[in-house]
C-alpha cells in the first residue's frame, strides 16, 4: 500500500492552473451575458434622499437598473447570524465611501458607466466618525440604529490584581495595527444565469454554502431556489468570505432571468471588499524575576467600519489569543468592536490574531530584555505544555508543539550564530527577532461544522464530495489525500466534485485555517460509514455478523477466518445492480463548549496550532529602510499531509507577514490602487526556512490541525523585535515604515 | 480596423476597434483567459504576453499595435502537446497555489531563461519583480525556475 | 475595462509623424511606451483625440555612438538602455536609472523619450473619476485650487522621472523636431518647473532623440534611488553624480541632481563651487548634501510625507557622490 499521506502529493489543480486552462471569477463568460456595475455612495454618512433613475435607464445599452426597492427579500448581510447589518443596495442611508446605491445591468461596460454616472442620488451629509474610540463616546451620532458598539468580549480568569501584585515587573504599552488588504489577485467576478427553475451563481469564493443561503435571503427563495458554484479562486486570505459580486448577480437574474455578468475593478475592490481590522491594545504584563508571568491584563479597541461582517468573530479570538501561547494564571481581557464611517473590516487571515500576537510578542521582548533573559528562553519558561490551562480554563492535553517549535528555531538561530551585530554597509544595523503564536482551529465556541460524502463506483474509482472552497491553500489536494489514504486507493482514481451547492453539502468555509482538520475529519467519518454500509452488505454476502468483519486493502476479511474475503468493489457492483449507491455520509464537528458571556470561560476550539519564527533584519538607520535578511518559522501542525505545501504555506505567510510588519497599510481615501498599497516583491522576500513541527493531534485526521493563518501570524512580531535587537527602537504601530522607524530613532537619539 | 498578428503559431485576421486593449482582445474577443487582469494599469503582471518574444504587458498595449506581432500567451508555450519545462516546474516545485500569478510568472521566466541559461537565484528574484504574487513567498517560484534552468524536472 | 474613445494613428516614419503632429495640432498625442500614458487615460485624467503611436518608426529605435558623443534614438526600450555594455562601462548613472525602473516587463515597453516626458504626480489629482467628481478642479487640471497645499497659488506635483536626474548628469541633450526643423537642448531645458504643464515641447513637436557628451578623462557617476520596496515604486527621492578628477585626484568637475524633488529635476548648482579643484572629502559632500537639502522642494502629496522625503534628499545626494566617486577605474 502507497502512503498518500505526509508525501509530496503534486497538487491536483495546478496543472489547469499552470496550462491558464482554469476559469477564475473574471473568466466567466456566457454570449451574451450583461454586465452589471454598482453606483456607490461618495459620501461617509449621508442620507439618501431620493434616487433617479430616469435619466440614465435612456442611455443605449441599458437594460435595467435595480435600487433597494427591487429587492424583494431582506435587505441586510452578514456571515454571522445575529450581526447581518449590510445592505445590498443602501436604503435610507450610506455609511461608507463606497456604499452600493444602486445596481446597472447593460449590454456593455461603457454604457453601464455611463448609466452610473447618470444616475441621481440626492443625499444629505451627516457627520462621519472615523475614530473607534470616538465613535463610543456618548453623544455621538449613530451608524447604525441599535449604536456604536458592534460587539464585546471578555475573558476573565483569577485574580488580576493579585496577579500584578506579585509580580517583581510590570510593563504597560499601547500597541496600534492599520487596516489592510487582503489583494487577492483575483478581483471578485462571476457570472449568473437562470435555469432550472434556479439562479445558478459561478463566482470566485472562500463560502459557497453561505453565499447560497445569504443571496437565497436577500431575494425572498428558499435555498433550494440558488445554486452556487465556487469556481477557480485566486486567492482569498478571508476577503472573499463574504458576499460581493453574487448578491448583486442574484438581484439581476431573479429579476433578468437571463445571464449576468460581474467583476470588481481593482479600485473597486480596494473600496468595497472587507479590510483587516486595526486594533488598539492596551496591555499590562507582569512576571517575576525569572520570567515567569503572573498577570496579563488588556484592553482592546476595534475598528469595524461600517458593517459587522466578521467583527464579533476577530473581537473574540483576539481576547482569546491576548495572552499568547502562555501559561497566566491571571487574566482580565476586555474587547469592543466599534462601527466608524470607514470602509468594512472582516475576516483577514488570523481574525485578529496577527495583531494581538504583535502586541503580546513585543511584551514578551520586552520583558526578556529588561529581565535579560534570552527572547526563547523567556518563552519556554512560559510557554504552553501538556495539561497547562489556557486563559478561558480550556486544559491542553495533546498536541502542544510551541516548545517543540522554539527549540527548532533555538537551534537555526545558533547553528548561524544569528546575533545582533553591524551591518556592512556605515549606519546599518542587524537584529535577530523573535515571535511566537498559538492559534485556534476552526470557528470560536460555536458549532462549525463540515460535512462530506465518498461514494465508491463499480469501476474501482471513487468519488469524494465536498463544500470545501479551494481558494490556493490546497484543500482539493489535501482532502483527496486524506481519502485516498483511508480508503487505500489510488489518488487518481478518486474524483473531486467540490463547492457546489446542488451537488455537495454544506463544509463551512475556508477560513480560521479549519478545512484540513474539519473537512478531513468529515471526509474520515464519511469513509467510517462508507464502510459500515460495506459491512453490512458483506454481511449478508459472506453471511457473517458485521461485528465479525474487517476492512483491508480493498477487501472485507473475516476478523475470525482471513480466507474468507470479498472485494469491495465487488460489493458495489452487487449494490448497484440492486440500485444502491455506495456513499458514505460524513459529518465532523469540533468538540467546543461556548464561552460564558461574563468570564469568557469555556472551549472555544478543539485544537489549537503553535508555531515560532526567528527574523534576522537590517536597519539602515539613515533611512529607516528594513531588509529581512533572514526567517525561520517553525510550525506545529499536528501531521503535515503534504510537507511541500505546508511549507508553501509557511513562505506564504512569512511574505505577507513582513507586509504587514513593514509596508502595508490601507489609508481611507488614500489607497486607491496598487501605487498607494504596497505588498512586498520578490525583491523583498528573504530566503525563508520553513520547519515542520508535528506533534499529532489525536482527534484530527492522521495528526493534522491547520496552517494557512498561522504561517502569517509569528512574522510581523519576529521582525519588529528583530529591530529593536538591532538599534533599540520599539515600534508599537504597524507597519514600521520608513518614516515610523526613522522617527523613532531620531527621538532615541533626542533622548 | 483590421489587424493581422500571430497567436501561439496561428495566424489571426480581426477586426477591432482601436481603443480595445490587448487584454480585452484576447481574453473576451478571442476567448484565451489564460492572460489575467488583476490591476489594469500596470502595477502588477498577471497580464504579461510575449511578443515577439519578449514580455509586455497586455493590460497597456493598444489592439492596433498588435499588427505585424507575433504573440505568445500562456495557452501558446507548451511545445506540441507537451508542457512547456517551465510549466512541469512549476507544478513539480510547489510554485503554483492560487494560480492567478502563474501566467505571467511563467511567461517572464521564459524570457529570463532564455536570456540566461543559468540564472542565479538573485537574477530569478530581479526577473519576476514586477510580477506580484500573493500566496506563495515567491520562494518555491524561485525554486521552480532554478530547476527549470537546470532541467531538473 | 475600456479606454476612452481616440482616432488611432500610426506612421511609420518620422517624416509622416511630423507631418502628423503638424496636421493635428495639439489634438495628437504622441504613444511612445504607453506604460504612463494609458494609465492615465484609464483614470480619465487625459482624453486624447488621436493617438500616435511611434513603435512603429525604426529609426527612432537603437544606441549609437562615435568618438564625442552617445545617441540614444527617443523609443529605445529601457531594458536596452540598461542592458547595453557601453553604457554599463562609461555612462554608470544612467544605466542604472533605467535599471531601476518599475520592473522587466515594463521596462521593456517603457521608452526614454516616455520617461523623459512623463507627466508630474500627485495623490491629489492621479486618482480616478469617482474620487475627483465633485471637487473643483485643481491647477494641474486646469483649475485654480491645490489641495497638498491649501491656498497656494501654483502646483505641487512631482515630477519622478528615473532618467532625467542621471542624464542631465552627464550634460544631456536632446533633438526636438518638428516637420521642417530641429533644435537641440540641453535636458534641464525641456522642464517648465511648473507642476501644471512641467515639460516644455510644443504640440506639434517630437522628442527624437538623447545625446550624450562622451566625458574625457576619469570620471565616474551613480545614480540613487529611494522607494519603500526594492522594485516598481516610483521614487521618493532620488540622486544622480557625475564626478571627474584629474590625475591628482583633485575635482575637475562635477554635477548632482535629484530626482522626485519637486516638479523638475532639482541641478544642486553649489556643488561645482563646494568640489571643483578639491579632494573628495567627507565635509564637502555634507556641504552638497547641505545644499540639495535646501534645494528640494516637497509637500504632502506623495507617498511619506514630506518631512521625511525631504530628509532623505541628504542621505541619497551623499550616497551618489560616494558611489560615483567609487565607481571611478
Amino acid at each position: 500500500m502507497v502512503d498518500f499521506v505526509g508525501k509530496d502529493i503534486l497538487r491536483v489543480d495546478a496543472f489547469d492552473k499552470a496550462l491558464g486552462s482554469i476559469l477564475y471569477g473574471p473568466d466567466q463568460n456566457i454570449e451574451g451575458a450583461l454586465w452589471l456595475l454598482a453606483k456607490r455612495s461618495p459620501y461617509p454618512h449621508a442620507r439618501i434622499l431620493s434616487i433617479d433613475t430616469s435619466q440614465a435607464e435612456t442611455i443605449d445599452g441599458v437594460v435595467r437598473i435595480f435600487t433597494a426597492a427591487d429587492i424583494p427579500g431582506e435587505n441586510s448581510f452578514g456571515i454571522i447570524p445575529v450581526t447581518k447589518d449590510q445592505t445590498l443596495l443602501a436604503k435610507d442611508k450610506v455609511r461608507y465611501i463606497g456604499d452600493a446605491v444602486a445596481l446597472v445591468a447593460a449590454y456593455d461596460l461603457k454604457s453601464a458607466k455611463e448609466a452610473v454616472d447618470k444616475i441621481k442620488v440626492n443625499y444629505e451629509e451627516l457627520p462621519a466618525i472615523y475614530d473607534p474610540e470616538e465613535s463610543l463616546k456618548k453623544g455621538r451620532i449613530l451608524i447604525h440604529e441599535k449604536g456604536n458598539l458592534l460587539c464585546s468580549s471578555r475573558i476573565i480568569k483569577g485574580d488580576i490584581e493579585k496577579g500584578f501584585s506579585n509580580a517583581d515587573i510590570i510593563i504597560e504599552r499601547e500597541y496600534r495595527t492599520s487596516r489592510l488588504e487582503h489583494l487577492s489577485l483575483e478581483p471578485e467576478g462571476g457570472i449568473g444565469y437562470f435555469e432550472d427553475g434556479r439562479i445558478v451563481i459561478i463566482a470566485s469564493t472562500q463560502n459557497p454554502h453561505y453565499d447560497r443561503d445569504d443571496v437565497a435571503r436577500l431575494l425572498g427563495l428558499s435555498p433550494d431556489k440558488v445554486r452556487v458554484i465556487q469556481c477557480g479562486t485566486g486567492g482569498g486570505f478571508g476577503g472573499k468570505l463574504d458576499i460581493s459580486v453574487q448578491g448583486f448577480i442574484g438581484l439581476a437574474v431573479y429579476h433578468l432571468k437571463r445571464a449576468v455578468r460581474m467583476v470588481y475593478s481593482r479600485e473597486e475592490s480596494f473600496l468595497t471588499t472587507a479590510k483587516r481590522h486595526p486594533l488598539i491594545m492596551r496591555y499590562k504584563t507582569g512576571a517575576k524575576k525569572d520570567g515567569k508571568l503572573t498577570a496579563v491584563k488588556v484592553d482592546i479597541i476595534g475598528d469595524t467600519g461600517a458593517y459587522a461582517s466578521y467583527g464579533l468573530a476577530v473581537i473574540m479570538r483576539a481576547t482569546v489569543h491576548a495572552t499568547g501561547p502562555y501559561e497566566v494564571e491571571n487574566v482580565y481581557v476586555d474587547g469592543k468592536m466599534a462601527y466608524t464611517n470607514l470602509p468594512w473590516c472582516g475576516a483577514m487571515r488570523g481574525f485578529g490574531v496577527p495583531q494581538i500576537a504583535f502586541a503580546h510578542e513585543s511584551q514578551m521582548d520586552i520583558l526578556a530584555h529588561e529581565l535579560n533573559i534570552d527572547p526563547i528562553d523567556i518563552r519556554l519558561i512560559n510557554a504552553f505544555k501538556k495539561g497547562s490551562v489556557t486563559a478561558t480554563g480550556q486544559r491542553l492535553d495533546h498536541s502542544v508543539g510551541i516548545k517543540e517549535s522554539l527549540y527548532k528555531i533555538k537551534e537555526i538561530r545558533d547553528k548561524y550564530s544569528w546575533s545582533k551585530k553591524k551591518g556592512e554597509r556605515l549606519g546599518t544595523y542587524i537584529g535577530v527577532g523573535v515571535g511566537s503564536m498559538w492559534y485556534g482551529i476552526g470557528n470560536t465556541g460555536v458549532p462549525n461544522p463540515s460535512t462530506a460524502q465518498v461514494e465508491l463506483l463499480p469501476d474501482g474509482s471513487a468519488i469524494l464530495y465536498t463544500g470545501a472552497a479551494e481558494i490556493g491553500q490546497g484543500s482539493d489536494t489535501i482532502l483527496l489525500q486524506i481519502a485516498s489514504q483511508r480508503l487505500g486507493i489510488a489518488i487518481d482514481r478518486i474524483k473531486l466534485v467540490r463547492g457546489d451547492t446542488l451537488y455537495t453539502t454544506n463544509a463551512g468555509a475556508t477560513s480560521a485555517s479549519r478545512q484540513t482538520y474539519i473537512s478531513g475529519n468529515a471526509v474520515m467519518d464519511s469513509i467510517d460509514h462508507l464502510e459500515d454500509i460495506l459491512k453490512a452488505e458483506a454481511s449478508e454476502q459472506m453471511d457473517l455478523p458485521s461485528s465479525e468483519l474487517i476492512v483491508k486493502d480493498g477487501k472485507i476479511f473475516s476478523i475470525k477466518d482471513s480466507s474468507k474475503s470479498i472485494d469491495i468493489f465487488e460489493l458495489v457492483k452487487i449494490c448497484n445492480k440492486n440500485k444502491v449507491r455506495v456513499i458514505g455520509e460524513g459529518r465532523f464537528d469540533p468538540p467546543t463548549i461556548k464561552l460564558d458571556p461574563e468570564t469568557g470561560q469555556g472551549v472555544p476550539y478543539a485544537t489549537y496550532a503553535f508555531a515560532s519564527q526567528v527574523s534576522r533584519v537590517e536597519v539602515d538607520t539613515f533611512t529607516g529602510f528594513i531588509k529581512v535578511l533572514n526567517s525561520a518559522s517553525a510550525h506545529d501542525v499536528g501531521k503535515a499531509i503534504n510537507p511541500k505545501m505546508v511549507k508553501g504555506q509557511i513562505t506564504s505567510g512569512v511574505a505577507m507577514g513582513i507586509g504587514m510588519a513593514l509596508m502595508e497599510e490601507f489609508v481611507p481615501n488614500k489607497t486607491k490602487s496598487l501605487k498607494d498599497y504596497y505588498i512586498p516583491t520578490s525583491m523583498d522576500m528573504p530566503e525563508i526556512i520553513p520547519i515542520i513541527v508535528e506533534d499529532k493531534e489525536p482527534t484530527g485526521p492522521f495528526g493534522a490541525k491547520g496552517v494557512g493563518e498561522p504561517a502569517l501570524i509569528p512574522t510581523a512580531p519576529a521582525i519588529i523585535n528583530g529591530i529593536y535587537d538591532a538599534v533599540g527602537v520599539r515600534i508599537t504601530h504597524l507597519p514600521a515604515n520608513l518614516e515610523r522607524v526613522i522617527g523613532e530613532l531620531l527621538k532615541k537619539e533626542g533622548a | 480596423m483590421k489587424i493581422r498578428f500571430i497567436l501561439n503559431g496561428e495566424t489571426k485576421v480581426i477586426d477591432v476597434e482601436a481603443d480595445r486593449r490587448v487584454i480585452d482582445v484576447i481574453r473576451e474577443d478571442l476567448g484565451l483567459t489564460g492572460t489575467k487582469e488583476a490591476c489594469g494599469r500596470g502595477e502588477c503582471g498577471s497580464c504579461t504576453i510575449l511578443v515577439d518574444g519578449s514580455p509586455k504587458l497586455s493590460c497597456l498595449m493598444l489592439a492596433a499595435q498588435l499588427e505585424g506581432r507575433e504573440i505568445i500567451t500562456i495557452e501558446g508555450i507548451k511545445k506540441d502537446s507537451d508542457m512547456h519545462p517551465i510549466q512541469e516546474a512549476f507544478i513539480k516545485h510547489g510554485a503554483v497555489q492560487c494560480g492567478f500569478c502563474t501566467p505571467g510568472m511563467v511567461l517572464v521566466s521564459f524570457d529570463l531563461l532564455k536570456r540566461n541559461k543559468k540564472p542565479s537565484r538573485d537574477e530569478i528574484r530581479e526577473a519576476i519583480s514586477g510580477n506580484l504574487c500573493r500566496c506563495t513567498g515567491y520562494q518555491k517560484i524561485v525554486d521552480a525556475i532554478e530547476a527549470a534552468a537546470k532541467r531538473e524536472l | 475595462m475600456r479606454l476612452p474613445s481616440f482616432n488611432y494613428l500610426e506612421p511609420i516614419t518620422l517624416t509622416d509623424a511630423l507631418n502628423l503632429m503638424e496636421e493635428y495640432h495639439g489634438r495628437a498625442q504622441p504613444l511612445a511606451g504607453g506604460t504612463e500614458l494609458l494609465p492615465r487615460m484609464k483614470l480619465g485624467l487625459t482624453h486624447p483625440t488621436y493617438l500616435m503611436s511611434l513603435k512603429e518608426i525604426h529609426e527612432l529605435k537603437g544606441i549609437k555612438s562615435n568618438k564625442n558623443e552617445l545617441y540614444i534614438g527617443g523609443m529605445t526600450s529601457l531594458r536596452e538602455i540598461f542592458l547595453s555594455t557601453l553604457l554599463q562601462q562609461k555612462f554608470l548613472a544612467i544605466s542604472e536609472a533605467a535599471g531601476s525602473v518599475a520592473a522587466p516587463p515594463l521596462r521593456n515597453m517603457g521608452t526614454i523619450a516616455g520617461n523623459l516626458c512623463q507627466d508630474t504626480r500627485c495623490f491629489f489629482y492621479n486618482q480616478s473619476y469617482f474620487w475627483r467628481r465633485g471637487l473643483k478642479p485643481c491647477f494641474k487640471a486646469g483649475g485654480n485650487v491645490c489641495y497638498a497645499v491649501p491656498g497656494s497659488k501654483k502646483c505641487f506635483s512631482v515630477y519622478q522621472g528615473d532618467l532625467a536626474p542621471a542624464l542631465i548628469a552627464f550634460n544631456a541633450k536632446v533633438r526636438i523636431e518638428k516637420k521642417g526643423s530641429s533644435r537641440i537642448i540641453p535636458i534641464e531645458e525641456l522642464f517648465s518647473g511648473k507642476g501644471e504643464k512641467p515639460i516644455v515641447i510644443a504640440d506639434d513637436e517630437l522628442l527624437t532623440q538623447v545625446i550624450v557628451p562622451i566625458p574625457e578623462g576619469i570620471y565616474g557617476s551613480s545614480y540613487r534611488k529611494f522607494r519603500l520596496r526594492n522594485a516598481l515604486d516610483y521614487p521618493l527621492v532620488s540622486a544622480a553624480a557625475f564626478l571627474a578628477i584629474d590625475s591628482e585626484k583633485k575635482v575637475k568637475s562635477v554635477k548632482v541632481v535629484l530626482g522626485a524633488a519637486g516638479p523638475a529635476p532639482v541641478i544642486v548648482k553649489e556643488a561645482e563651487d563646494i568640489l571643483k579643484g578639491k579632494k573628495v572629502e567627507e565635509s564637502a559632500i555634507n556641504e552638497i548634501a547641505e545644499a540639495a537639502y535646501k534645494r528640494a522642494q516637497m509637500v504632502d502629496n506623495l507617498g511619506l510625507p514630506a518631512s521625511y522625503r525631504k530628509k532623505m534628499v541628504r542621505v541619497f545626494t551623499k550616497r551618489a557622490i560616494e558611489n560615483a566617486f567609487n565607481s571611478i577605474k
